[in-house]
C-alpha cells in the first residue's frame, strides 16, 4: 500500500512539474505573440509593402528605395529583443535586412539602369526570405502552444 | 595632432556607401594611422555621400567601438555631412543594430 502511494505521489510531482514547465512555455508563447503581433502590424501588413511599391526606376535612375531602407533599420531595431532571447535569430534577420539595405544602395550606385536588368524581381526574392524567417519564428511559439494544448486534452483533469 | 578626419572616396560618382570590409578598409586606411582617442575627433562624410549603410557604419566604427565603446562614440566623436540631415544621430541608430 505505502509503496503505491509513493509512486502515486511521485507522478503526481512530476505532472505538478510539467504543467508548471508548460505553463511557463505558455507564458512565454502569449508575450511572444503579443511582440510578434507588433511586427506584423507595425511592418508586415502596411509598412513593408507600402515601401516597396515606393521603388521605381525613373530616367534610368533607382529611386524612391529610402523608406524601405529606414523600414528596414527600424524592424531589425524592434526585433532587438531577440540580440538576448535568441541570438541565432537576430543575427540572421539582421543580416538579410542589412544584405537587402546593401542591395537597394548597391543598385542606386548604378548609372543608367533599365527596368529590363529587374531589380524589383531580387528585392521581392529577399523580402519573402525575411517574412519566411519571421514567420518560422513566430510558428515555433505556435508549436510549443500546438504542444501544451494537445497534453491538456490528454489530461483533462490535471490541476 | 588634428584629429579631424574628412573622408574621401575614390570612385566620386558613388553616393551611397555600403559593405562592412569597404567600411573597415576606409577605417584602417584613412582613421587609424592618424587618430588620438584622447581629444575630441570629428569625422567628416564628403558631399557627395548622400547615403550610408548600416553594413559600411558597422565596419567603419568596429576597432573604435572596441577602443572607446558606444557611448565613447556618442561623447567624444563628432560627425559631420551636409548632404545627410542629422548624421550623428543616423549613424548611432545603425551602429547598435
Amino acid at each position: 500500500m505505502e509503496k503505491w502511494s509513493l509512486r502515486i505521489s511521485i507522478i503526481a510531482l512530476i505532472i505538478s512539474l510539467l504543467e508548471m514547465y508548460h505553463n511557463q512555455i505558455l507564458n512565454k508563447t502569449n508575450l511572444k505573440s503579443e511582440y510578434f503581433k507588433e511586427i506584423y502590424s507595425n511592418y508586415l501588413f502596411n509598412k513593408i509593402p507600402g515601401d516597396r511599391k515606393g521603388i521605381d526606376i525613373i530616367n534610368g535612375r533607382f529611386v524612391g528605395f529610402r523608406k524601405l531602407q529606414d523600414t528596414l533599420t527600424d524592424m531589425v531595431s524592434d526585433l532587438s529583443f531577440f540580440k538576448f532571447a535568441d541570438g541565432r535569430f537576430y543575427l540572421i534577420i539582421k543580416k538579410e535586412c542589412m544584405d537587402l539595405e546593401d542591395y537597394l544602395l548597391n543598385t542606386a550606385n548604378k548609372k543608367n539602369i533599365s527596368i529590363s536588368s529587374n531589380p524589383f524581381s531580387e528585392i521581392d526574392i529577399r523580402l519573402k526570405r525575411i517574412y519566411k524567417i519571421i514567420n518560422r519564428k513566430r510558428e515555433k511559439g505556435g508549436v510549443c502552444l500546438f504542444v501544451w494544448m494537445w497534453w491538456k486534452i490528454k489530461n483533462p483533469h490535471s490541476t | 595632432m588634428s584629429n579631424v578626419f574628412e573622408l574621401s572616396f575614390e570612385d566620386k560618382t558613388i553616393s551611397n556607401l555600403t559593405g562592412n570590409k569597404y567600411g573597415r578598409t576606409i577605417y584602417a586606411n584613412q582613421i587609424k594611422p592618424h587618430i588620438s582617442y584622447d581629444i575630441p575627433i570629428t569625422i567628416v562624410f564628403p558631399q557627395y555621400i548622400d547615403n550610408i549603410a548600416s553594413s559600411f557604419i558597422q565596419g567603419f566604427f568596429d576597432e573604435m567601438v572596441g577602443a572607446i565603446g558606444i557611448s565613447g562614440i556618442e561623447q567624444l566623436v563628432e560627425i559631420k555631412s551636409e548632404t545627410i540631415e542629422n548624421i550623428k544621430h543616423y549613424i548611432m541608430k545603425k551602429l547598435v543594430l
